[in-house]
């Protein structure tokens, strides 16, 4: 088997659940008459040392009220590089002081996963996730049950903010990740850490199920607390109608317009939070009022030059670097997450403003008036989107693919005339949204760059 | 010619008799006298002929022959007339002798000090480090990266360094194939 091998089944449920002795609830999610064809088995594989770790991090996620302020980094930082300096061998030979280390890729990563491993890890903890690339090059993620299973108590701090809480218990379905794809992997399993919960993660593409209204009877049935996905798997579950009465939907991977966003809300009658995050350091942030709001008081995060390694002053915009986590297998220094914002810090909460993800792209009108992708963004989220692909020929026509099953094609096409300041040729297409769909994020490119 | 000139210690002391090769007393019963040699050394350098009381290790028959027979060969290299009649290194040689050349030794054979042109030089520099002598022409850390380069203790550290590294390499490599790891774990969101 090669290093870059798709997942793998391995496991029997006592090594996947070794704290959990009733896996009866489980069972119960794999056999029900309206269970999915689930193709793939996983488990949370936390022992008891590995929990108290999750919990402790729970403690500092809700106990951090100060991260840092403007001007400063975190008390953490000189102590976290000292550590990676001795015992990271990527980070080795690169100085010692933080304010002049080089950022770190993603093709730093991807060529060399096993140089991002602490000498400390304990290799017999080694977990990989492999991406299979559908937004760029396969990518072997290094990771531990532990830096896995703290994505819990990271969402949970974010929905204490929405006085949420999620019922732990061996007879309730937790969380319930949505895909609507033609292809990924499903499994029902559980959470030690919320005491046995279900955990589930689902396709609707209808041939992953015995019959086509199965998939609405098995979540109903079952009734998630909190649904995760992106909005074009939202989107798609909302064409199903659903009875659910989720306590949230938890939105990511893509952009939420505040279209798709309301239309969830008022379905749902629950809160629909916009998160951020990044397979290689879990969640970020969520939105927020001014941006989106930092909530791992583990990262340090900085903005820099696009194109050099120089860090930007306190306001500007320019790429995210994400420094920190707790990831023994992937602890970042300067790690470019390719999205790009602002940082604008309040009472010692840094915001993320203006996010979005990928480079930013420079449109021009017919008279070469530029506009930002910024302000395409701000103007087509307030239509019901689920996403959308915006591309500028040599000839500067526009060319745009929307996702969404009302918006209409004169809708868009005055939207883009104004953005444009009806100085444009736009030729644009909308998709509807399936169960089925081959997932894009919102994407923005240009043949004038 | 001047004083402590590396490469005229490196031709003195690759001219080093095969009477000094010979193993110690301790180890075969017409070797050398090692204890004799290491005293009269002292006293060479000390310029003090009537002293019978120097410092040697309480530990001797811990020694190994080839450290023994490095100590030998180091006593000719401190016949030369650089160190004669010196007496502020006199309290520098047991260090020398009795730790920095027993850690060497763990990896040079005592022949090696002789045939092979670098240890001869890393022997020169070692005493003089020891010694807290500057080579002629060099400053201090010239002397120091010169020796660092040679150093046989640290080419060791280096290539164990590497080594350990490379084993841990192989074995995250061997560890990431696995498929006990790539079940990986419950994935909650999108990413």
């Amino acid at each position: 088997m090669g290093v870059s091998s798709g997942p793998q089944i391995a496991l029997t449920d006592e090594e996947r659940f070794p704290l959990l002795d009733d896996l009866s609830f489980l069972n119960a999610l794999r056999q029900d008459v309206f269970a999915p064809k689930f193709n793939f088995k996983s488990g949370d594989r936390l022992n008891a040392v590995q929990l108290s770790k999750v919990h402790s991090h729970k403690i500092k996620y809700y106990n951090e009220k100060v991260f840092w302020n403007e001007g400063q980094s975190p008390d953490w930082i000189a102590d976290y590089l000292k550590w990676c300096i001795e015992t990271v061998p990527f980070y080795q030979n690169k100085g010692d002081d933080f304010n002049s280390f080089p950022t770190v890729s993603r093709e730093d990563i991807r060529n060399f996963p096993y140089l991002f491993v602490s000498n400390e890890a304990n290799l017999n903890e080694l977990l990989v996730y492999h991406t299979s690339g559908s937004t760029g090059p396969k990518l072997d993620v290094l990771f531990d049950a532990v830096s896995q299973a703290s994505w819990l108590p990271q969402i949970e701090s974010v929905l204490k903010d929405f006085n949420i809480a999620i019922t732990e218990g061996k007879n309730t379905t937790a969380i319930a990740l949505i895909c609507a794809q033609e292809k990924t992997l499903t499994y029902a399993s559980l959470s030690t850490y919320l005491e046995g919960a279900g955990i589930l993660k689902i396709n609707l593409n209808p041939s992953e199920w015995n019959r086509p209204d199965h998939a609405v009877k098995y979540l109903e049935k079952y009734n998630p607390q909190i649904l995760t996905g992106d909005p074009i798997a939202f989107m798609a579950l909302l064409d199903l109608a659903p009875q659910l009465k989720p306590k949230a939907l938890i939105s990511s991977a893509m952009k939420l317009t505040t279209g798709t966003k309301n239309k969830l809300e008022n379905y749902f009658k629950c809160p629909v939070i916009d998160l951020y995050s990044l397979t290689e350091c879990r969640n970020i942030a969520y939105a927020a009022g001014i941006g989106h709001k930092v909530i791992r008081p583990d990262l340090y995060l900085e903005i820099f030059d696009k194109h050099k390694d120089v860090k930007l002053p306190y306001g500007e915009r320019g790429e995210l670097v994400v420094t920190g986590g707790n990831n023994p297998f992937l602890p970042l220094i300067r790690y470019r997450t390719g999205d790009f914002c602002s940082l604008k810090i309040e009472n010692g909460v840094p915001f993320l403003v203006d996010l979005e993800a990928r480079n930013p792209v420079v449109f021009y009108t017919k008279s070469n008036v530029k506009i930002n992708n910024i302000d395409i963004s701000n103007c087509l989220s307030e239509l019901p989107l689920a996403g959308f692909k915006i591309h500028q020929r040599k000839d500067k026509s526009i060319s745009f693919l929307g996702y969404s099953n009302e918006v209409t094609l004169q809708e868009i096409t005055e939207v883009l005339k104004t953005i444009f300041k009806n100085d444009i040729d736009v030729l644009v297409d909308i998709q509807k949204i399936s169960q089925n769909n081959i997932g894009e994020k919102t994407l923005y490119s240009s043949e004038l760059i | 010619m001047s004083k402590y000139d590396v490469f005229e210690l490196v031709t003195y002391l690759r001219k080093c008799p095969e009477t000094f090769f010979k193993p110690s007393d301790f180890f075969l019963e017409e070797g050398l006298n090692s204890i004799a040699l290491v005293y009269d050394t002292y006293r060479l350098v000390s310029n003090d002929f009537l002293r019978n009381d120097f410092k040697i290790p309480s530990n001797l028959g811990t020694i190994s022959d080839n450290h023994w027979r490095a100590i030998h060969i180091s006593t000719w290299l401190l016949s030369h007339p650089d160190f004669i009649n010196n007496p502020v290194i006199e309290d520098k040689l047991y260090n020398f002798w009795f730790v920095e050349l027993q850690q060497a030794c763990a990896y040079v054979k005592f022949n090696e000090w002789i045939n092979d042109e670098e240890r001869a030089e890393e022997m020169v520099r070692l005493l003089l480090y020891c010694c807290e002598i500057l080579p002629y022409g060099e400053n201090q850390d010239e002397a120091a990266d010169k020796l660092s380069s040679l150093s046989s203790v640290e080419r060791h550290k280096v290539l164990k360094q590497s080594y350990e590294a490379h084993e841990r390499i192989m074995k995250i490599k061997r560890e990431m194939e696995e498929q006990k790891a790539r079940e990986a774990a419950n994935t909650y969101g999108r990413e």
